[in-house]
């Protein structure tokens, strides 16, 4: 067996941009919004502690507020994250990328990469909820309208990547 | 020309089409990042190591676009801005919220978004990130008691650029197109040196790791098969080469010389489809162009030429519904009325010295380019009041019906709200009116007194409702003293 390649390159990262772009353009004009993912997070989390805890999770205001209006599973992002999931799969199988496996560089573990996916992800899930929005909903969101919490955000991600990526080097280069 | 969007808030559409709407965007959306490669981890953390810089040139090109496309729509009255949610600014938990997300990213390789789409496409990694994304916002919630305080803090609402920098909104947009382009011009010089730069890097450590035979490669999948040995010798070659090529780039730029010729990913197998840099021009002088004549083509917010209903609004000063008191206020504050924005007509400093917990500043210049939506009921407040209800004919003019200004301005507030004060000799229903309204100013930390002499107050006066500005900044510094 050969070292994997993708059987379609990827596209253009400009074009792929400009595409991404007018995805977001679309989501303004039709929904008076923009993109997101981890509200979609927060409102399951929120359906989960709701279904666990009743009362404590009505208390709480952080869960209360995706709780209240048609309910945290009926959340507009929850059904936009199911689109992203069944875009990102098709988008796969079209170009012949769909692939049982597990990403990593080139020095490290399959055990230790999972490992790092689920801490980093627990990571930016406490980030997320600090600043009420992520990559999706925040930065390119409110960066393509101008907002001021969303290019503060932007560079702090940016900055809180570049200063911590050298301690987990070996996990990628 | 009436705007016709956002669709779903101008028209009547129902809940069932928004989540239709949903999933197609969605669906789009995912394809647009999988199409990207931003399903892949190792390419997403290439950028943190200055290897892969899809991220950046994605994520500018997409804001780019649809910033250029929203002002322009804006601009030519189909979509009102107005409508469209910003994201709303609390400085610093977005500045340590920003520092931790990005910590987390670097480790996990994905981002929220992008880790639904490596799970869609089989990546057992974008799944765990999924789920310790899951855990993290969970655990966060879970303890968000602790946390509250912090997170409520250094609000802005939904401050913009323009309004923070004093500037017009065209003149942000074509600042913002030209530090992109200028940042794609840069990559495009400077991105074979940093490939060159890791090429040699990968040279090297495979020599120094020749023993074991480990050899570092590409980023690589595990599904089982096997990384073959590369060719050390040409690997060396190519980084030599790509050194030399990028020295020259550093200097003259060789003749003929495009971003594609360079591009070591092509040389090394076109893993990614280029469009090379002809096309790529053609691309960015639309930008350039649109940024440019967004910088004079004026605000995107509709209606500064406003026509007023006078016969509604004389009605609605004649029947008390333009303001509110203090204390009424003061109860919607802490009663958390949904929607509601206090908004601070006067200068920084005085806001800085004082101002109403939950209230923002936005100065009576920016008020027609803010966007507020049709759902907000907005009170607005300035020292004395004359500038608070000079700014509510202007709201109405722009058709927003729950507009109210603070009667009496901030005066009245520190008056009634935070220095209630009751005479001892008061009858018992005014004493029992005075202890609730008691209740309310210490929540706000103010101080109700129960005394047996009014003292006067500074233009206590029915017709002087613009008192005087320095009373008014010395009665709020004295609160500010107190420890608010």
């Amino acid at each position: 067996m050969s070292e994997f390649r993708p059987a379609r390159p990827y596209a253009d990262p400009y074009l792929a941009g400009i595409g991404l772009g007018l995805v977001l353009l679309a989501a303004f004009v039709i929904m008076g919004r923009g993109l997101g993912a981890s509200g979609a997070f927060a409102s399951s989390a929120s359906g989960l502690a709701a279904a666990a805890a009743p009362a404590r999770a009505a208390a709480n205001p952080f869960f209360a507020r995706y709780l209240g209006g048609d309910g945290p599973w009926r959340e507009w992002l929850l059904f936009e994250i199911a689109g992203v999931i069944i875009g990102g799969f098709l988008s796969a199988l079209a170009a012949g990328r769909f692939r049982l496996a597990v990403e990593r560089g080139p020095r490290i573990g399959r055990g230790a990469r999972l490992g790092y996916a689920f801490a980093g992800g627990a990571v930016m899930g406490i980030g997320a909820v600090l600043a009420r929005g992520c990559t999706s909903g925040l930065a390119l969101t409110g960066g393509a309208l101008l907002s001021v919490g969303s290019w503060l955000f932007m560079i702090a991600a940016f900055a809180g990547g570049y200063l911590f990526a050298p301690l987990v080097k070996k996990a990628w280069r | 020309m009436n705007a016709i969007a956002p669709f779903l808030e101008l028209s009547d559409l129902g809940p069932g089409t928004a989540l239709v709407a949903a999933v197609v965007i969605g669906i789009a959306f995912g394809w647009a990042l999988e199409r990207a490669g931003l399903g892949s981890a190792p390419k997403l953390a290439g950028q943190f190591y200055l290897a892969d810089l899809t991220v950046f040139k994605v994520m500018f090109s997409a804001i780019v676009t649809a910033m250029l496309g929203a002002y322009w729509l804006a601009r030519f009255g189909v979509l009102d801005l107005a409508h469209v949610y910003v994201p709303d600014t609390y400085l610093l938990p977005q500045l340590a919220g920003g520092l931790l997300f990005g910590v987390g990213f670097v480790v996990a390789g994905l981002c929220p978004g992008t880790s639904c789409v490596a799970a869609a496409t089989g990546r057992a990694d974008g799944l765990l990130v999924m789920l310790g994304m899951f855990a993290g916002v969970l655990g966060t919630g879970i303890a968000f008691g602790s946390i509250a305080g912090f997170y409520e803090s250094t609000s802005r609402g939904s401050m913009t650029l323009p309004q923070l920098l004093h500037v017009p909104y065209g003149v942000v947009v074509g600042a913002v197109v030209a530090m992109a382009l200028i940042a794609f011009w840069w990559i495009r010089r400077f991105e074979p040196s940093f490939d060159a730069m890791h090429a040699a890097d990968r040279a090297r450590s495979s020599n120094a790791t020749e023993p074991t035979n480990r050899t570092p490669s590409p980023p690589r999948f595990s599904a089982g098969e096997k990384v073959p040995k590369a060719d050390e010798g040409a690997l060396e070659r190519t980084a030599r080469e790509q050194i030399a090529a990028s020295a020259s780039s550093f200097g003259a730029r060789p003749p003929s010389s495009g971003f594609a010729t360079f591009s070591p990913r092509q040389k090394r197998g076109g893993r990614r489809r280029s469009i090379g840099v002809r096309r790529r021009k053609l691309l960015a002088w639309p930008a350039l162009l649109l940024g440019a004549l967004a910088a004079f083509a004026g605000s995107p917010f509709r209606a500064n030429h406003a026509t007023v209903d006078v016969e509604r609004l004389a009605a609605a000063v004649a029947h008390e519904e333009d303001h509110v008191t203090a204390i009424e206020l003061a109860e919607w504050i802490r009663g958390r009325k949904p929607a509601l924005r206090v908004v601070d007509l006067r200068t920084a400093a005085e806001f800085e010295t004082y101002h109403v917990p939950r209230s923002e500043r936005i100065a009576l210049e920016s008020l027609a380019s803010t966007p507020f939506r049709s759902t907000d009921t907005i009170v607005l407040i300035s020292g004395g009041g004359t500038h608070a209800s000079q700014a509510w004919v202007l709201l109405q003019a722009l058709g927003h019906r729950q507009v109210f200004f603070l009667r009496g301005g901030l005066q009245e507030w520190i008056d009634d709200v935070m220095n209630p004060t009751i005479l001892a000799s008061a009858p018992p229903r005014a004493m029992a009116e005075f202890k609730r309204v008691g209740e309310i100013s210490r929540y706000f930390g103010g101080v109700p007194r129960i005394v047996d002499k009014l003292e006067p107050r500074p233009a206590d006066t029915n017709e002087s409702v613009d008192r005087s500005e320095s009373s008014t900044s010395d009665a709020a510094a004295a609160i500010r003293r107190r420890g608010c």
